[in-house]
């Protein structure tokens, strides 16, 4: 760490770590609603946990986003940032926000309204909850905003496509936030909430933080980072934009999207093939000497990677093309495909992120304990079985629901529930490496203050 | 390539993508009302929406094929069952689908609401299954213990899968784990009782799963001929 306000990253990543805890433990009880229908029916449904679910990742994984940048811009601005108590602000009112808006769900099973839920998943939260949210994202912008304008030091490519792909985050959480009768139009603006958040936008975050950690982990040149990051987010935006079409097939939305989605999204993996090979590239330099040794934050960069492109580029590509799509259209394929996803490209990421940062700020300078090898391995072998099971509790319902006719009550309690119970299952081994993993970053913020007087 | 060469191509190719994209939306948008038959988009409609939002009916349900994949996707179930089969599940739903406690407006708002979404033009989707019938009922066989009239069973046949009984009892009134097999349900309660219930099972056993089916009195006697073949 160079500057002092750098640590305000640290709270950020610690309540993105308690809100993925809150994530998983949710996510266990709706994958056990799967089996037991009964379970919490009255009070908690699973309407309410699955709502819940989506809006802690989203929560958790832009807080650790944002977490990240705070950490980055002083550093690559070469000043303090402009003001750390506007950044604590910033964090108290997403926190109070996404509190206030997950109660809400839950009394909204009671008392059914559209001021405490709007019924969209992902963008669940209603009217006044946004306008918090965008109340939060401009103490964001401005903080980080007029740090880099003060910057000390050249404009970097780094902090260019992280700052496009934040001010992108937000200008496409606008276009949720109204609703429109017509439930297809309600669709297509949706889309461009969800698909050009994860499919474009927060991939330019992703790209630009990754860039800056492969630099600081590998001690590769900086120069040659920057150049394929421009490559590499470039054949996002070019193939990603025009592939939303593949989320216009079936929702009412003109034919010529069969053909567009269907070309521009077979082409989506490429620019994750290019991440691949460049992570390849860059982890081949590792034998110079690198000012931070953090095997278990390059673990979970070089997991992240490999996640992205089996969760992204394989999962995704397997049933993107229209003739695969229209059978495989909304059923547990898309979830498979999701988890895998949003864990490999996204919460591996943030993970790396925050074991490369909060030992930096705590200033430990002892190598990192196994703990958070165990936590990589435990979170990872149950999210791929998860994946597994849903991939296969899809493939038995495209072929005996979508197919054969079969109706879907029947073709789930009869043949998919054995492969929820095993996502079940392996959910609760992700709660389990989830829990080691809380339990690193608090030895690790106790640790660091010992170490700090010695 | 120099790096300002790729930064001048990457934000270049952004900002062609981002147009063409924009151009497409603002077609299709123009296209959206014919195709989805937007002059019949009553207020009633648009209520319905309000409420299917509101009920966070999305949480469990798909609708175009998006949502929680948890229940059955509804763009097309007016037509796969019919609307008064709708109003009188949303009135007192059945199997694992908790009671909403809609009021009579809110299901009228909710059923013409599903009804505008299954004439939307999704290019064809949901597709029509392509496979036989897998386990479809088998057709009945008379024996010398049952004289089966064999037209009134198999037109009971067609009714216990197209009033959904599948659903639940499965293809062949098996049973799963949402309702108990059928096989020998004649044998253990006679038609007048199994007539009681089908005309309304909530009167016979109070709290009960199973959903008030509106059904005609011939109907249920065709769906218990069908009955006595289940075994």
């Amino acid at each position: 760490m160079k500057y002092r306000t750098q640590r305000v990253a640290y709270w950020y990543f610690a309540v993105a770590a308690l809100l993925f805890l809150l994530q998983v433990a949710d996510g266990l009880i709706i994958a056990s609603q799967y089996i037991y229908p009964d379970l919490f029916r009255d009070f908690f449904p699973f309407n309410v946990g699955r709502t819940w679910h989506l809006n802690l990742l989203v929560l958790w994984l832009v807080i650790g986003f944002m977490g990240a940048t705070y950490y980055v811009v002083p550093e690559e601005s070469g000043r303090e940032l402009w003001s750390p108590r506007l950044a604590y602000l910033q964090l108290a009112i997403l926190l109070v926000t996404g509190v206030a808006a997950l109660t809400g769900f839950v009394a909204a099973n009671f008392f059914p309204s559209l001021w405490l839920t709007e019924g969209r998943e992902y963008i669940e939260a209603p009217r006044w909850a946004d306008w918090l949210i965008v109340l939060a994202v401009l103490i964001f912008a401005v903080n980080n905003g007029w740090t880099i304008v003060k910057r000390t030091r050249p404009f970097t490519a780094t902090v260019g496509v992280l700052t496009m792909g934040m001010i992108g985050l937000a200008l496409m959480y606008l276009a949720g936030m109204k609703t429109f009768s017509n439930v297809t139009v309600d669709q297509f603006f949706w889309w461009w909430v969800i698909h050009l958040w994860v499919e474009g936008t927060w991939e330019l975050i992703a790209a630009a933080l990754m860039a800056f950690l492969m630099v600081r982990l590998t001690g590769v040149d900086r120069e040659v980072v920057e150049k394929w990051l421009y490559v590499e987010v470039g054949l996002v935006l070019f193939t990603g934009i025009l592939g939303t079409g593949h989320h216009y097939y079936w929702i009412g939305t003109p034919s010529y999207w069969l053909i567009i989605g269907g070309v521009f999204s077979a082409l989506e993996p490429i620019p994750i093939m290019a991440m691949v090979v460049d992570a390849w590239r860059m982890t081949r330099v590792r034998g110079r000497p690198h000012p931070n040794p953090n095997p278990v934050s390059f673990t979970w960069a070089v997991g992240s990677v490999i996640g992205h492109f089996f969760g992204a580029a394989v999962w995704g590509f397997a049933h993107t093309l229209p003739q695969v799509n229209k059978w495989t259209h909304g059923t547990q394929v898309t979830p498979a495909h999701g988890h895998f996803a949003f864990y490999g490209a996204y919460a591996m990421l943030v993970i790396a992120l925050t074991y490369y940062m909060v030992p930096e700020i705590k200033g430990m300078t002892a190598r990192l304990g196994r703990r958070g090898i165990w936590a990589f391995w435990l979170i990872s072998s149950g999210v791929v079985g998860m994946v597994l099971s849903l991939t296969i509790a899809g493939i038995v319902q495209v072929y005996m629901q979508r197919m054969a006719g079969l109706d879907f009550i029947f073709v789930k309690t009869t043949y998919m529930s054995f492969w929820f119970a095993l996502r079940a299952i392996f959910g609760g081994v992700t709660v389990l490496g989830v829990l080691v993993y809380v339990w690193d970053l608090v030895s690790l913020g106790r640790g660091g203050r010992e170490e700090k007087d010695g | 390539m120099t790096k300002s060469v790729l930064r001048s191509a990457f934000i270049v190719g952004t900002i062609l993508f981002s147009l063409a994209f924009l151009a497409l939306s603002l077609d299709s948008l123009a296209q959206v009302p014919a195709r989805t038959n937007e002059s019949n988009l009553t207020p009633q409609v648009a209520a319905g929406k309000r409420a299917w939002q509101a009920h966070d009916c999305i949480g469990c349900h798909t609708i175009l094929g998006n949502g929680a994949y948890y229940a059955p996707d509804l763009t097309k179930v007016t037509v796969r069952r019919t609307p008064e089969f709708v109003a009188g599940w949303l009135k007192n739903p059945g199997g694992q689908m908790p009671n909403q406690h809609l009021t009579n407006q809110e299901v009228a708002d909710l059923v013409a609401f599903l009804q505008w979404v299954a004439e939307i033009d999704t290019n064809n989707w949901p597709p029509a299954p392509i496979g036989v019938e897998v386990g479809a009922a088998k057709p009945p066989v008379p024996t010398a213990a049952t004289p089966v009239p064999e037209k009134i069973s198999a037109t009971g046949a067609a009714l216990f899968r197209s009033k959904g009984c599948t659903a639940c009892h499965g293809s062949s009134g098996q049973g799963t784990s949402s309702a108990p097999s059928l096989k020998g349900v004649t044998s253990k309660y006679d038609a007048d009782y199994l007539t009681r219930w089908l005309r309304n099972p909530s009167t016979v056993k109070p709290g009960t799963a199973m959903p008030n089916l509106p059904l005609k009195d011939e109907e249920i006697a065709a769906l218990i001929e069908f009955l006595k073949t289940v075994r």
